[in-house]
């Protein structure tokens, strides 16, 4: 297998799509705190949602769907869809969980596992990263009927540690970011393994393809703008390796990059340009993992991730308002378990979703831009003191009950 | 380069931005090569300046640009009003004998001057508008006639700066201005005199929050006052720091009785400038609650002190400043529920106190001299 593995001349193109949706905060005041006010803006989440898939998920699905159906099951992608974007399927549009269902019912489409919430959970504790995922496969088994083999963590959150524990829950295949600070010499081209794990794939995302789609397909400053499907099939032909891994957003297609940039018009021409390629053919990344064998092994001691130039956790706990929320959310751990509230424990995991965190985020100047977009606060401060009073309330409706728990 | 600038006011004696500003500009422009000659009306203090020469032109004395807001016939007995005209006037004269490339005046007391030289010698005018009579009176009854000062000057001047990209709308909305002749140049602050102090004797389990400005309907101190209330409703060891003068003061003492708030504000008066470093940095918040507000420097002094800050959405400042907090002077309880998150949540308190000073610290002075030249003067003098 090896042996074959090395002299095999195809290059699987792996196209890999995040989909979530938070659960956004409404506006809390201090004067709020001990209302009973709700925490999350309802009309607020079902307004994005269902802008979101008006532009993006609906047309984004019907054409992956035609594209399978064209190429007579040829083209191939994988998802992670977080639980709590199903739970908004369900509220706001539960067409949106339909149309993605029978992308999967085609079979060409698979599933990865990750944190149910899009949390930090799995610095909260062993424990809650691992319930978090639980309750993701329980989703993903209850609406897709589909068991996933590979994981894939928050934003890419990635190292050797997380790698080892994610190996020792079963999963045969992991994601990462694929930055040159941790590959050195070598290509995210292929296959490898993490360090301290045995048999557990790593797969790398080709972060120089991946943002040529992403980030810079609208960029008319670019200078390969306009991108075209067969220019950019002719860029992975000239790339060599196992895979190339292709990891994005789901919503860059028509959210990201509007439909009037083209971009379905490309991904609609892309497989046919792949395919005047024989070398060049589709893979999901469990096919990617049943199919290749690691050339080596990955060391990444520090956390990485997929997000901004920095590629490590600095959006989400890159300043000092960041952590204080992160850790004083995370010192509710045992409390909030002691009460055995099964309310009172889901707002807490609702907010742990890293999207809270990333708003606090004052990295503006450098890449600025993607934070503003994303970003329902005029500035991090206020994002963050909408969040400690919703944290102060919380804390409030939390101690009675746990201290009757204790007593 | 030789300028002719029409002055107001000049340090030591000023009463609003519009003297320290003059002193900035000035001395930075004499530093970068331009030769200044500065003409403002005599007052009983007498500039001392040694990078220019200042003309104290004799008129009798009359006071500041906020001087309109007086009622004809109760203070100044339409008097402010013929002073400077005859201020003006000797501007003119005195202009007439004098070589220069350019004239720069600033704001509707140096109007008349600066169009009548202009028109006399044919020499180009730049005006630098710090604040209108809307901005002034909160648009509640604008004196006609100096709107129309600032009328004449925004359409006849070469160049017109501003301080703000919303004075820029400003003046093309209400005046008409050709916004091609509009360049927007920020205040500055001098940075050797604003750093972080440390205060002594401060009510060391008490937070104070700032407010620093006239005690006009400007600049909203009433919202202050009201946002107080708030406050201490919520949190008790909060006192209300209130510096400087203006006609609202008996209005706002009966006001925080009437909220019952009395023991927790304090009226500070005018406050000297060497008092006012120590000030900003013993504040733990500062508000500046303008309801309407051309720049808005006291926030650059402040952040530059160490001290958070919670502007209005109506203020000019906001174009520069991100790492501020921004609520709409009417908005009571958010201006309430920011200064108590500053004074609850240390690392918000931190983080803005740091990167707001980073933020401020590429506006200087050196900067706005450099600006003037290029996209003012240089536009229209060819030198």
């Amino acid at each position: 297998m090896s042996l074959f593995s090395l002299t095999n001349t195809m290059t699987s193109i792996c196209m890999y799509f995040q989909v979530h949706q938070p659960h956004r905060l409404d506006k809390y005041s201090f004067f709020d705190v001990g209302s009973g006010k709700s925490y999350f803006n309802d009309a607020r989440n079902k307004e994005i949602f269902e802008r979101v898939a008006r532009k993006c998920y609906y047309p984004t699905n019907e054409t992956l769907k035609r594209l399978i159906r064209e190429t007579d099951g040829a083209f191939k992608a994988s998802f992670s869809i977080t639980g709590i974007f199903i739970e908004q399927c369900l509220k706001y549009d539960p067409g949106v969980l339909e149309s993605f269902q029978q992308l999967v019912d085609t079979g060409c489409v698979d599933i990865l596992d990750e944190t149910y919430y899009h949390s930090l959970a799995y610095l909260i504790s062993k424990d809650e990263f691992k319930a978090q995922v639980k309750e993701h496969r329980k989703a993903i088994k209850e609406h897709f009927g589909y068991k996933p083999t590979v994981f894939r963590n928050t934003e890419a959150m990635y190292n050797n540690e997380l790698a080892m524990n994610v190996e020792a829950m079963g999963y045969k295949g992991i994601l990462a970011e694929g930055w040159d600070h941790h590959l050195g010499w070598r290509s995210p081209n292929y296959v490898y393994t993490p360090v301290g794990c045995s048999k557990l794939k790593l797969m790398m995302r080709n972060y120089q393809l991946s943002d040529d789609i992403s980030f810079r397909f609208s960029t008319y400053t670019w200078s390969e703008f306009p991108l075209t499907a067969d220019k950019y099939a002719s860029w992975l032909a000239a790339n060599q390796g196992q895979i190339i891994n292709l990891f994005m957003d789901y919503e860059t297609f028509g959210e990201h990059q509007w439909v009037e940039t083209g971009i379905f018009n490309f991904l609609d021409h892309l497989p046919r340009e792949i395919s005047r390629y024989p070398h060049l053919d589709f893979k999901t990344i469990q096919e990617v993992v049943d199919s290749y064998d690691s050339v080596g092994v990955i060391d990444i001691h520090n956390f990485s991730s997929w997000a901004d130039v920095d590629r490590d956790l600095s959006a989400w706990l890159g300043n000092e308002m960041q952590c204080d929320a992160f850790n004083k959310l995370k010192s509710l751990e045992e409390m909030v378990k002691s009460t055995a509230n099964k309310e009172l424990l889901k707002i807490w995991r609702k907010l742990q979703t890293s999207d809270h965190l990333y708003y606090m985020c004052t990295k503006w100047f450098a890449d600025g831009d993607i934070h503003k977009y994303f970003n329902d606060y005029e500035t991090p401060y206020d994002a963050f003191t909408n969040f400690m009073n919703i944290l102060s309330d919380f804390k409030r409706r939390l101690e009675p009950k746990a201290a009757v728990a204790t007593a | 380069m030789d300028i002719l600038m029409v002055g107001w006011e000049f340090p030591p004696f000023y009463t609003g931005g519009l003297g320290i500003h003059c002193y900035h500009l000035t001395r930075n422009l004499s530093s970068q090569g331009v030769n200044i000659t500065f003409l403002m009306p005599k007052n009983r203090f007498h500039p001392k300046c040694d990078y220019m020469k200042i003309v104290e032109v004799d008129s009798s004395f009359v006071p500041g640009p906020y001087a309109s807001l007086a009622k004809v016939g109760e203070n100044y007995d339409g008097k402010l009003f013929d002073n400077i005209w005859k201020y003006n006037q000797l501007c003119l004269a005195y202009a007439l004998q004098e070589k220069f490339d350019l004239i720069h005046c600033h704001d509707w007391m140096t109007a008349i001057a600066g169009i009548t030289i202009k028109q006399a010698t044919g020499k180009p005018l730049v005006v630098t508008i710090h604040s209108t009579e809307y901005d002034r009176t909160g648009s509640l009854s604008p004196n006609p006639w100096v709107l129309d000062r600032e009328r004449n000057m925004v359409q006849i001047a070469d160049v017109i700066i501003t301080v703000s990209d919303a004075m820029k709308k400003q003046l093309i909305e209400r005046f008409n201005a050709d916004p091609n002749k509009i360049v927007v140049i920020y205040n500055a602050i001098d940075h050797e005199n604003w750093t972080i102090q440390q205060v002594k004797g401060r009510f060391p389990n008490e937070k104070i929050v700032l407010f620093l400005g006239r005690l006009t309907l400007q600049k909203g101190p009433d919202f202050f006052l009201k946002a107080a209330k708030r406050v201490l409703e919520k949190e008790k060891d909060v006192t209300f720091v209130i510096g400087g003068k203006g006609d609202m003061l008996p209005q706002l003492i009966r006001q925080a009785i009437e909220l019952g708030i009395s023991d927790k504000v304090m009226f500070l008066g005018y406050v000297p400038d060497d008092e006012l470093p120590r000030l900003y940095s013993a504040a733990d918040v500062f508000v500046l609650s303008s309801v309407s507000e051309p720049f808005g420097i006291t926030v650059l002094e402040a952040i530059a002190s160490g001290t958070p800050t919670i502007i209005t959405k109506q203020s000019g400042v906001r174009e520069v400043v991100k790492h501020a907090f921004a609520v709409d002077f009417w908005d009571i309880d958010e201006m309430a529920n920011k200064i108590l998150a500053l004074i609850t949540y240390s690392p918000l308190y931190k983080s803005m106190r740091e990167n707001g000073k980073r933020e401020i610290s590429s506006y200087t002075w050196d900067k706005v001299a450099g600006r003037t030249i290029e996209k003012a003067y240089r536009q229209v003098a060819h030198l």
